[in-house]
């Protein structure tokens, strides 16, 4: 009974953080600022919802699956929000108009690889 | 009808909610990036839900799926962020 509880929790805060990111999606105002909102959101609602469902299963070997996907999920996720925002700077993807930098001033000739 | 039972219909209405409007994203985007960032977070979504209906059918392979998803929305991405970069370049070369 005890599991059951602290299963549901844990499932209705996961997708709880994953509404937040997708209103974030739909809310932020810049592409950079979005792929924040649908990296760090998504990563914890997944895993929140992960580990609810084995907790509820109570087995090993469910248990070591899951320990695979937030395995891939942790290894993936920041790697993928780096090489798509690595791209969009590349294209020349708009900033917000409030965004000041300059840091990539001198690396243009970098860049092109 | 236990209590576990609806604390899983709530959540899997609460994420078809947020996979929705992921998609609006999607049909808005104004870049391809956009499209690229909102097609992961719909895969996210996608194999949360996953999760949550290997729970409410009893089927312990649907983790199975949830797995391969994983793996190839990555793939999907880094595709879609190589196809870019190289785009960008071959334009230059033309130029």
């Amino acid at each position: 009974m005890i599991n059951e509880i602290v299963s549901a929790i844990l499932i209705l805060v996961g997708a709880i953080f994953m509404l937040i990111s997708s209103i974030g999606m739909i809310r932020l105002p810049d592409f950079y600022i979005r792929n924040s909102a649908s990296t760090k959101a998504v990563v914890l609602g997944v895993s929140l919802i992960l580990i609810g469902v084995g907790i509820h299963y109570d087995d090993i070997l469910i248990f070591i699956e899951i320990f695979a996907i937030l395995f891939f999920i942790y290894l993936i996720s920041p790697l993928a929000a780096h090489i798509v925002s690595r791209a969009a700077v590349i294209t020349k993807v708009d900033f917000w108009k409030k965004t000041k930098l300059d840091d990539l001033k001198g690396y243009e000739d970098e860049l092109k690889d | 009808m236990s209590f576990f039972t609806i604390v899983s219909y709530i959540a899997i209405v609460i994420m078809s909610i947020s996979m929705l409007l992921t998609l609006v994203r999607f049909i808005k985007g104004p870049s391809l990036p956009d499209r690229v960032i909102s097609l992961d977070v719909f895969s996210a979504n996608l194999l949360g839900l996953l999760a949550i209906y290997s729970i409410l059918s009893e089927q312990k392979s649907y983790l199975n799926v949830a797995l391969t998803i994983s793996l190839v929305a990555f793939v999907g991405t880094l595709t879609f962020a190589y196809y870019l970069v190289q785009k960008k370049n071959k334009h230059q070369e033309n130029d």
